[in-house]
């Protein structure tokens, strides 16, 4: 990344209008064809992203910050970057089943629990 | 020596509907449980341990089980109390400082200190890719258990906030804040061995 993208990643974004600060500075411009959702700036898009890739945002939030990374250049490392580190965590799942042994173990104590009583 | 017991041939609380329900809602979590136990315990023979006592206790309050909930959740609410509780008995309780728990969730998603350390070298974080299973399951294992469960329960095992919440027993913010903290030292975590194993370069000189 250039020292002149850098530059542009510390500025970009800061403004809080909701307007469109980061288009400037990503150097796109928002989709034509004039909609009702406004351009969010990269700063209130990072502070969701977590949220947007969990699923975990309701509608008019999410498309806002879909439309944002569907344009905007700076952001995509970014999210590139937190898909690469929570495909490696869903990766790493497969972490073990419980043994036949323990399986039989607990129905067992089950079964004598309800014997019980 | 008996064949291993099937969960039909068994039936725990045969004589009712609801115990027949046991075996067909409960039992099936059974890997999920030992999962999330083995993350929690770091032993294998703690986390059996935790399995049975989580399903006993579980079977026994069957009937306070509402249906429509979704019962891996509550099967882990079981699960996470029976481990802090014999967590408390066993050393007196050891303080995880959480003092970072009610922070901005929005501004520790925005603030990505790894993502900007390795942004000249892999921007997009391809060095996550050759990170092997091993390493991110001790990674996971030192975690500040709070952080640790928030991570397990939604990178691992796909609950949502909400559900995460109940299990907990905090709010979707406080999950918020645990989940994306425990991301974030996770990344450092990961970072470092992609260091150590030269999957990339420190980026000391320009």
């Amino acid at each position: 990344m250039s020292f002149f993208e850098s530059l542009k990643r510390l500025f970009g974004g800061s403004g809080r209008d909701g307007r469109s600060d980061s288009t400037d500075a990503s150097g796109s411009s928002a989709p034509s064809g004039g909609t009702a959702v406004a351009m969010i700036p990269c700063e209130e898009a990072s502070a969701r992203l977590f949220e947007y890739l969990d699923g975990e945002l309701d509608g008019v939030s999410e498309e806002e910050v879909r439309r944002h990374l569907e344009v905007c250049k700076l952001c995509y490392p970014r999210v590139q970057f937190e898909k690469h580190f929570l495909e490696a965590l869903r990766r790493s799942r497969n972490g073990g089943r419980a043994s036949d042994a323990l399986r039989e173990q607990v129905l067992r104590s089950l079964a004598e629990d309800d014997a019980r009583d | 020596m008996a064949d291993p017991l099937q969960p039909s041939q068994v039936e725990p609380g045969d004589r009712n509907a609801q115990g027949a329900s046991f075996s067909e809602e409960a039992i099936p979590h059974m890997d999920a449980v030992y999962r999330f136990a083995l993350r929690l315990s770091g032993s294998r023979d703690e986390a059996e341990d935790l399995v049975q006592d989580t399903y006993l206790r579980a079977f026994r309050a069957w009937e306070q089980y509402a249906p429509g909930t979704r019962c891996k959740s509550w099967l882990f609410t079981i699960c996470r109390n029976v481990f802090l509780r014999r967590r408390e008995r066993s050393q007196r309780h050891d303080a995880i400082l959480l003092e970072t728990a009610q922070d901005d969730p929005r501004a520790i998603s925005r603030e990505a200190p790894v993502f900007a350390a390795s942004r000249d070298d892999d921007p997009e974080g391809e060095f996550f890719r050759s990170i092997v299973d091993d390493q991110v399951f001790e990674a996971i294992e030192q975690l500040p258990e709070e952080y640790r469960m928030a991570v397990v329960l939604s990178d691992l095992e796909d609950l949502s906030y909400g559900e995460i919440a109940e299990v907990m027993g905090i709010p979707v913010g406080t999950v918020k804040s645990r989940l994306f903290r425990g991301r974030r030292q996770l990344q450092r975590q990961l970072y470092e061995y992609a260091l150590e194993m030269g999957y990339i370069s420190d980026g000391g000189e320009d």
